[in-house]
Protein backbone atom coordinates (compact mmCIF):
# COMPACT_ATOMS: atom_id res chain seq x y z
CA UNK A 1 0.00 0.00 0.00
CA UNK A 2 2.47 2.73 0.46
CA UNK A 3 4.71 2.20 -2.66
CA UNK A 4 4.25 4.85 -4.74
CA UNK A 5 2.16 5.55 -7.88
CA UNK A 6 3.12 6.09 -11.01
CA UNK A 7 1.75 9.82 -11.41
CA UNK A 8 4.13 10.35 -8.41
CA UNK A 9 8.00 11.33 -8.10
CA UNK A 10 10.49 11.52 -5.65
CA UNK A 11 9.81 15.21 -4.07
CA UNK A 12 12.15 17.17 -2.18
CA UNK A 13 14.32 15.43 1.13
CA UNK A 14 12.65 16.23 4.80
CA UNK A 15 14.80 19.33 5.92
CA UNK A 16 14.07 22.67 7.59
CA UNK A 17 13.40 24.22 3.98
CA UNK A 18 10.72 21.27 3.03
CA UNK A 19 8.04 24.01 4.56
CA UNK A 20 9.12 27.13 2.72
CA UNK A 21 10.00 25.11 -0.95
CA UNK A 22 6.13 23.57 -0.18
CA UNK A 23 4.55 26.98 0.13
CA UNK A 24 6.26 28.24 -3.04
CA UNK A 25 6.36 25.14 -5.02
CA UNK A 26 3.17 22.75 -3.80
CA UNK A 27 -0.10 24.93 -4.56
CA UNK A 28 -2.31 22.72 -7.03
CA UNK A 29 -0.44 19.18 -6.77
CA UNK A 30 -1.09 16.49 -5.49
CA UNK A 31 1.73 15.23 -3.04
CA UNK A 32 2.11 12.40 -1.02
CA UNK A 33 3.70 12.97 3.10
CA UNK A 34 4.78 10.10 5.08
CA UNK A 35 3.45 11.79 8.00
CA UNK A 36 4.19 10.51 11.72
CA UNK A 37 0.82 10.71 13.66
CA UNK A 38 0.94 10.62 17.63
CA UNK A 39 -2.07 9.88 19.62
CA UNK A 40 -3.36 10.80 23.03
CA UNK A 41 -6.25 9.22 24.80
CA UNK A 42 -8.71 11.24 22.99
CA UNK A 43 -7.30 10.75 19.40
CA UNK A 44 -4.75 12.14 17.29
CA UNK A 45 -2.81 14.85 19.05
CA UNK A 46 0.09 15.87 16.59
CA UNK A 47 2.05 15.07 13.52
CA UNK A 48 5.33 15.33 12.22
CA UNK A 49 7.20 14.94 9.28
CA UNK A 50 10.63 13.62 10.22
CA UNK A 51 14.01 13.11 8.64
CA UNK A 52 16.91 12.54 11.64
CA UNK A 53 16.93 16.16 13.78
CA UNK A 54 14.35 17.55 11.67
CA UNK A 55 11.41 17.41 13.07
CA UNK A 56 8.39 19.41 11.32
CA UNK A 57 5.22 19.73 13.22
CA UNK A 58 2.09 19.99 10.31
CA UNK A 59 -1.74 20.53 10.94
CA UNK A 60 -3.57 17.84 8.81
CA UNK A 61 -6.69 19.52 7.90
CA UNK A 62 -9.97 16.06 7.14
CA UNK A 63 -12.48 18.14 6.05
CA UNK A 64 -12.43 16.55 2.47
CA UNK A 65 -12.79 13.45 4.16
CA UNK A 66 -16.51 12.13 4.68
CA UNK A 67 -15.17 10.01 7.14
CA UNK A 68 -12.78 11.03 10.04
CA UNK A 69 -8.80 10.18 9.65
CA UNK A 70 -9.12 7.63 12.37
CA UNK A 71 -11.26 5.43 11.12
CA UNK A 72 -9.68 5.32 8.12
CA UNK A 73 -5.92 5.23 10.07
CA UNK A 74 -7.98 1.82 11.55
CA UNK A 75 -6.03 -0.79 9.02
CA UNK A 76 -2.99 0.34 9.44
CA UNK A 77 -2.00 1.54 12.66
CA UNK A 78 -2.26 -0.75 15.76
CA UNK A 79 0.16 1.36 17.81
CA UNK A 80 0.98 5.17 17.77
CA UNK A 81 3.35 6.48 17.00
CA UNK A 82 2.15 5.54 13.88
CA UNK A 83 3.73 6.51 10.28
CA UNK A 84 1.70 6.19 6.83
CA UNK A 85 1.66 8.06 3.85
CA UNK A 86 -1.04 10.37 3.30
CA UNK A 87 -2.09 11.84 -0.05
CA UNK A 88 -3.93 15.68 -0.44
CA UNK A 89 -2.63 18.89 -1.14
CA UNK A 90 -0.76 21.50 0.50
CA UNK A 91 -2.77 24.22 3.06
CA UNK A 92 -5.98 24.42 4.27
CA UNK A 93 -8.99 22.62 2.22
CA UNK A 94 -10.78 26.28 2.23
CA UNK A 95 -9.09 29.49 2.62
CA UNK A 96 -9.74 30.99 5.80
CA UNK A 97 -9.19 33.97 7.25
CA UNK A 98 -7.27 33.62 10.09
CA UNK A 99 -3.70 32.49 10.25
CA UNK A 100 -2.58 29.48 10.81
CA UNK A 101 -0.19 28.50 13.59
CA UNK A 102 1.13 25.02 12.01
CA UNK A 103 1.61 24.80 8.79
CA UNK A 104 -1.41 22.56 6.99
CA UNK A 105 -1.70 19.61 5.01
CA UNK A 106 -5.09 18.48 3.67
CA UNK A 107 -5.62 14.97 3.66
CA UNK A 108 -7.94 12.87 0.97
CA UNK A 109 -6.53 10.03 1.64
CA UNK A 110 -4.34 7.39 3.31
CA UNK A 111 -2.05 5.50 0.97
CA UNK A 112 -0.81 2.60 3.88
CA UNK A 113 1.80 2.43 6.29
CA UNK A 114 5.60 4.41 5.53
CA UNK A 115 9.01 3.05 6.59
CA UNK A 116 10.67 4.60 9.42
CA UNK A 117 13.43 5.55 6.31
CA UNK A 118 11.61 7.52 4.34
CA UNK A 119 13.28 10.72 4.15
CA UNK A 120 11.71 11.96 0.79
CA UNK A 121 7.99 13.55 0.25
CA UNK A 122 6.29 12.40 -3.13
CA UNK A 123 4.61 14.91 -5.66
CA UNK A 124 2.39 14.00 -8.30
CA UNK A 125 4.15 14.29 -12.08
CA UNK A 126 3.25 17.52 -13.80
CA UNK B 1 -50.49 -51.22 31.67
CA UNK B 2 -53.55 -52.48 30.64
CA UNK B 3 -54.33 -53.78 26.81
CA UNK B 4 -57.05 -50.75 26.16
CA UNK B 5 -54.68 -48.19 27.89
CA UNK B 6 -51.66 -49.50 25.15
CA UNK B 7 -54.42 -49.06 22.23
CA UNK B 8 -54.84 -45.97 23.45
CA UNK B 9 -51.41 -44.65 23.70
CA UNK B 10 -50.78 -46.32 20.07
CA UNK B 11 -53.40 -44.20 18.96
CA UNK B 12 -52.18 -41.05 20.50
CA UNK B 13 -48.67 -41.67 18.57
CA UNK B 14 -50.01 -42.10 15.45
CA UNK B 15 -51.95 -39.11 15.83
CA UNK B 16 -49.14 -37.12 16.49
CA UNK B 17 -47.12 -38.19 13.83
CA UNK B 18 -50.33 -37.50 11.40
CA UNK B 19 -50.47 -33.99 12.77
CA UNK B 20 -46.87 -33.30 12.54
CA UNK B 21 -46.54 -34.35 8.64
CA UNK B 22 -49.68 -32.05 8.03
CA UNK B 23 -48.30 -29.17 9.98
CA UNK B 24 -44.96 -29.85 8.11
CA UNK B 25 -46.48 -29.55 4.93
CA UNK B 26 -48.59 -26.71 5.48
CA UNK B 27 -45.25 -25.21 6.35
CA UNK B 28 -43.55 -25.81 3.27
CA UNK B 29 -46.38 -25.96 0.95
CA UNK B 30 -46.34 -22.38 -1.07
CA UNK B 31 -48.48 -19.82 0.07
CA UNK B 32 -49.92 -17.79 -2.49
CA UNK B 33 -48.81 -14.11 -1.99
CA UNK B 34 -50.41 -10.64 -3.46
CA UNK B 35 -48.35 -9.45 -6.34
CA UNK B 36 -45.84 -6.34 -5.97
CA UNK B 37 -46.69 -3.27 -7.29
CA UNK B 38 -44.09 -0.80 -9.03
CA UNK B 39 -41.18 -0.47 -6.71
CA UNK B 40 -42.23 -3.08 -4.11
CA UNK B 41 -39.96 -5.15 -2.92
CA UNK B 42 -40.87 -8.19 -0.53
CA UNK B 43 -38.81 -8.32 2.45
CA UNK B 44 -39.11 -10.41 6.22
CA UNK B 45 -40.95 -9.11 9.11
CA UNK B 46 -37.55 -9.16 10.48
CA UNK B 47 -36.36 -6.96 7.74
CA UNK B 48 -39.52 -4.83 8.11
CA UNK B 49 -38.88 -4.13 11.88
CA UNK B 50 -35.60 -3.54 10.81
CA UNK B 51 -36.46 -0.81 8.25
CA UNK B 52 -38.63 0.85 10.32
CA UNK B 53 -35.78 1.06 13.04
CA UNK B 54 -33.39 2.95 10.94
CA UNK B 55 -36.00 5.22 9.52
CA UNK B 56 -36.20 6.00 13.42
CA UNK B 57 -32.60 6.54 13.56
CA UNK B 58 -32.57 8.35 10.55
CA UNK B 59 -35.38 10.85 11.90
CA UNK B 60 -33.93 11.33 15.10
CA UNK B 61 -30.38 11.88 13.09
CA UNK B 62 -31.60 14.21 10.63
CA UNK B 63 -32.83 16.46 13.41
CA UNK B 64 -29.49 16.64 14.98
CA UNK B 65 -27.39 17.99 12.02
CA UNK B 66 -29.98 20.44 11.37
CA UNK B 67 -27.91 22.24 9.19
CA UNK B 68 -26.92 19.73 6.84
CA UNK B 69 -23.63 17.62 6.29
CA UNK B 70 -20.34 19.62 5.91
CA UNK B 71 -19.94 18.37 2.41
CA UNK B 72 -22.91 18.00 1.02
CA UNK B 73 -23.55 20.99 -1.99
CA UNK B 74 -27.32 21.12 -0.89
CA UNK B 75 -26.28 22.19 2.83
CA UNK B 76 -23.09 24.29 2.24
CA UNK B 77 -25.33 26.25 0.34
CA UNK B 78 -28.35 26.89 2.09
CA UNK B 79 -26.42 27.49 5.75
CA UNK B 80 -23.40 29.49 3.64
CA UNK B 81 -20.77 27.13 4.42
CA UNK B 82 -21.89 27.16 7.91
CA UNK B 83 -22.39 23.20 7.98
CA UNK B 84 -18.46 23.18 6.95
CA UNK B 85 -17.49 24.61 9.82
CA UNK B 86 -19.95 22.80 12.26
CA UNK B 87 -18.44 19.69 10.62
CA UNK B 88 -15.18 20.96 11.52
CA UNK B 89 -15.90 21.98 15.02
CA UNK B 90 -17.07 18.24 16.02
CA UNK B 91 -13.58 17.30 14.36
CA UNK B 92 -11.82 19.56 16.47
CA UNK B 93 -11.25 18.15 20.64
CA UNK B 94 -9.70 21.71 20.80
CA UNK B 95 -13.34 22.92 20.31
CA UNK B 96 -14.61 21.48 23.53
CA UNK B 97 -14.26 21.44 27.47
CA UNK B 98 -13.39 18.09 28.51
CA UNK B 99 -13.12 17.61 32.15
CA UNK B 100 -11.44 14.30 33.47
CA UNK B 101 -14.60 12.78 34.09
CA UNK B 102 -15.10 13.01 30.63
CA UNK B 103 -12.17 11.80 29.33
CA UNK B 104 -12.26 8.47 31.22
CA UNK B 105 -16.12 8.08 29.53
CA UNK B 106 -14.95 8.76 26.08
CA UNK B 107 -11.65 6.10 26.23
CA UNK B 108 -13.80 3.45 27.23
CA UNK B 109 -16.69 4.51 24.74
CA UNK B 110 -14.77 6.46 22.04
CA UNK B 111 -18.34 6.13 19.83
CA UNK B 112 -20.31 7.64 22.05
CA UNK B 113 -17.95 10.50 22.27
CA UNK B 114 -17.83 11.04 18.33
CA UNK B 115 -21.29 11.08 18.64
CA UNK B 116 -21.28 13.44 21.98
CA UNK B 117 -19.45 16.08 19.75
CA UNK B 118 -21.38 15.87 16.55
CA UNK B 119 -24.64 16.50 18.15
CA UNK B 120 -23.32 19.31 20.31
CA UNK B 121 -21.52 21.03 17.18
CA UNK B 122 -24.86 20.31 14.93
CA UNK B 123 -22.57 19.46 12.27
CA UNK B 124 -20.24 16.51 10.73
CA UNK B 125 -19.95 14.46 7.34
CA UNK B 126 -20.80 10.81 6.78
CA UNK B 127 -19.01 9.49 9.89
CA UNK B 128 -20.17 11.79 12.30
CA UNK B 129 -23.76 10.83 10.81
CA UNK B 130 -22.90 6.96 11.33
CA UNK B 131 -21.69 7.27 14.90
CA UNK B 132 -24.96 9.63 15.96
CA UNK B 133 -27.11 7.21 14.18
CA UNK B 134 -25.39 4.06 15.60
CA UNK B 135 -25.49 5.71 18.99
CA UNK B 136 -29.25 5.86 18.66
CA UNK B 137 -29.63 2.19 17.59
CA UNK B 138 -27.34 0.84 20.18
CA UNK B 139 -29.24 2.49 23.05
CA UNK B 140 -32.97 1.76 21.23
CA UNK B 141 -32.47 -1.41 20.44
CA UNK B 142 -30.32 -3.45 22.73
CA UNK B 143 -31.62 -7.11 21.33
CA UNK B 144 -29.90 -6.09 17.68
CA UNK B 145 -26.63 -6.33 16.53
CA UNK B 146 -25.98 -2.61 15.43
CA UNK B 147 -22.84 -2.07 13.21
CA UNK B 148 -20.40 1.05 11.85
CA UNK B 149 -19.44 -0.09 8.68
CA UNK B 150 -17.92 0.53 5.47
CA UNK B 151 -16.78 -0.88 2.18
CA UNK B 152 -12.99 -1.18 2.15
CA UNK B 153 -11.49 1.62 -0.21
CA UNK B 154 -14.97 3.33 -0.60
CA UNK B 155 -14.64 6.81 2.09
CA UNK B 156 -18.64 6.49 3.22
CA UNK B 157 -19.66 5.25 6.31
CA UNK B 158 -23.15 4.20 7.28
CA UNK B 159 -24.82 2.08 9.91
CA UNK B 160 -25.86 -1.83 9.95
CA UNK B 161 -28.30 -3.70 11.45
CA UNK B 162 -28.08 -6.98 11.84
CA UNK B 163 -25.37 -9.20 11.91
CA UNK B 164 -23.61 -9.27 8.72
CA UNK B 165 -21.21 -12.79 9.47
CA UNK B 166 -24.77 -14.69 10.36
CA UNK B 167 -27.07 -13.07 8.15
CA UNK B 168 -28.16 -12.90 4.13
CA UNK B 169 -27.97 -9.42 2.68
CA UNK B 170 -31.69 -9.31 2.61
CA UNK B 171 -32.17 -9.59 6.38
CA UNK B 172 -29.49 -6.32 6.66
CA UNK B 173 -31.08 -3.11 6.70
CA UNK B 174 -29.04 0.16 6.49
CA UNK B 175 -29.56 3.06 8.26
CA UNK B 176 -27.63 6.37 6.60
CA UNK B 177 -28.45 9.32 7.32
CA UNK B 178 -25.81 11.44 4.90
CA UNK B 179 -28.01 11.48 1.56
CA UNK B 180 -29.83 14.60 1.57
CA UNK B 181 -32.99 12.47 0.98
CA UNK B 182 -32.20 9.53 2.90
CA UNK B 183 -34.37 6.04 3.20
CA UNK B 184 -33.76 2.72 4.83
CA UNK B 185 -32.69 0.27 2.43
CA UNK B 186 -31.90 -3.60 2.60
CA UNK B 187 -27.74 -3.87 2.45
CA UNK B 188 -28.04 -5.32 -0.76
CA UNK B 189 -30.28 -2.32 -2.08
CA UNK B 190 -27.31 0.57 -0.89
CA UNK B 191 -24.98 2.09 -2.62
CA UNK B 192 -22.24 1.38 -1.19
CA UNK B 193 -23.26 -2.21 -1.34
CA UNK B 194 -20.85 -4.67 -2.06
CA UNK B 195 -21.49 -9.02 -1.75
CA UNK B 196 -18.32 -9.87 -0.53
CA UNK B 197 -17.95 -9.57 3.31
CA UNK B 198 -14.31 -9.77 3.32
CA UNK B 199 -14.77 -6.10 2.01
CA UNK B 200 -17.32 -4.97 4.77
CA UNK B 201 -14.86 -3.55 7.41
CA UNK B 202 -16.27 -3.21 11.00
CA UNK B 203 -15.60 -0.19 13.48
CA UNK B 204 -17.91 -0.91 15.78
CA UNK B 205 -20.56 -3.30 16.85
CA UNK B 206 -22.79 -3.37 19.68
CA UNK B 207 -23.27 -5.51 22.44
CA UNK B 208 -25.96 -5.17 24.02
CA UNK B 209 -24.85 -2.28 26.30
CA UNK B 210 -27.85 0.57 25.86
CA UNK B 211 -26.47 2.53 28.62
CA UNK B 212 -26.78 6.07 27.47
CA UNK B 213 -22.68 7.49 27.84
CA UNK B 214 -23.24 10.50 25.40
CA UNK B 215 -25.62 12.56 28.23
CA UNK B 216 -23.37 10.84 30.56
CA UNK B 217 -21.01 12.86 29.05
CA UNK B 218 -22.85 16.04 28.88
CA UNK B 219 -24.02 15.71 32.69
CA UNK B 220 -19.72 15.42 32.81
CA UNK B 221 -19.66 18.95 31.51
CA UNK B 222 -18.75 18.05 27.69
CA UNK B 223 -19.28 21.28 26.54
CA UNK B 224 -17.98 23.94 23.64
CA UNK B 225 -15.40 26.24 24.42
CA UNK B 226 -14.72 30.05 23.49
CA UNK B 227 -13.16 28.15 19.97
CA UNK B 228 -15.62 25.91 19.74
CA UNK B 229 -18.49 28.44 19.59
CA UNK B 230 -17.23 30.80 17.35
CA UNK B 231 -16.39 28.43 14.68
CA UNK B 232 -20.38 27.16 14.63
CA UNK B 233 -20.88 30.95 14.01
CA UNK B 234 -18.49 30.92 10.76
CA UNK B 235 -20.10 31.37 7.81
CA UNK B 236 -19.62 33.13 4.43
CA UNK B 237 -21.56 35.33 1.93
CA UNK B 238 -22.90 33.89 -1.18
CA UNK B 239 -19.64 34.54 -3.47
CA UNK B 240 -17.78 33.03 -1.22
CA UNK B 241 -20.07 30.28 -1.10
CA UNK B 242 -20.74 29.32 -4.29
CA UNK B 243 -16.99 29.61 -5.18
CA UNK B 244 -15.79 26.90 -2.84
CA UNK B 245 -18.64 25.07 -4.15
CA UNK B 246 -17.63 25.13 -7.92
CA UNK B 247 -14.24 24.40 -6.64
CA UNK B 248 -14.69 21.39 -4.18
CA UNK B 249 -17.64 19.98 -6.57
CA UNK B 250 -16.86 16.21 -7.06
CA UNK B 251 -13.64 16.28 -5.39
CA UNK B 252 -14.84 16.77 -1.60
CA UNK B 253 -17.97 18.17 -2.05
CA UNK B 254 -20.91 16.16 -3.09
CA UNK B 255 -24.80 16.08 -4.33
CA UNK B 256 -25.94 12.74 -3.06
CA UNK B 257 -29.59 12.66 -2.15
CA UNK B 258 -30.27 9.39 -2.30
CA UNK B 259 -29.45 6.06 -0.08
CA UNK B 260 -30.77 3.32 -2.49
CA UNK B 261 -28.34 2.40 -5.60
CA UNK B 262 -30.63 2.37 -8.40
CA UNK B 263 -34.31 1.49 -7.40
CA UNK B 264 -35.74 3.15 -4.28
CA UNK B 265 -38.00 0.28 -3.37
CA UNK B 266 -41.43 0.44 -1.54
CA UNK B 267 -40.66 -2.63 1.13
CA UNK B 268 -43.75 -4.60 1.89
CA UNK B 269 -43.92 -7.30 3.91
CA UNK B 270 -45.59 -10.65 1.65
CA UNK B 271 -49.12 -10.93 1.91
CA UNK B 272 -51.20 -14.09 1.44
CA UNK B 273 -53.89 -14.18 -0.72
CA UNK B 274 -56.66 -12.98 -0.85
CA UNK B 275 -55.65 -10.03 1.83
CA UNK B 276 -54.51 -7.75 -0.81
CA UNK B 277 -55.21 -4.42 0.53
CA UNK B 278 -53.25 -1.41 1.32
CA UNK B 279 -49.86 -2.82 3.05
CA UNK B 280 -49.23 -1.69 6.48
Amino acid sequence: MGEPHEDFEKGPRINENLVLWLDKQAAGRKLQLPVEIHCGPLGIESCYLRENNTKIEIELDTGALSIDLPMHLKPYCNAYPCKVWLEGTWGALISVSSQEALPVFSVRRVIGNADEQEMNIRISKE
Amino acid sequence: MSFFSEILESLSEAWESVRETFTENSVDSPVETCPLQNNEKAVSEKAMKRLQAAQEAINYTKGVFSHGAGNQIEALNSSKFNSYFRMKAARNNKAFNIPEEVVILAQNNPEAFVAAKAELSKGGNCGEHAYVVYDYLRRKYPDEHIQIAQQEGFDHAFVIIGDPSKEGDNELVVADAWPTDPTPVLWEDHFAYTSDKKKLLNHASSNGDSRDYKQEMFDAGLSFNDEGTKLTENSYDQKKTDEEIKSGKGKWIWEHPDTAADTKYDYVTSRPLPDCGVNE
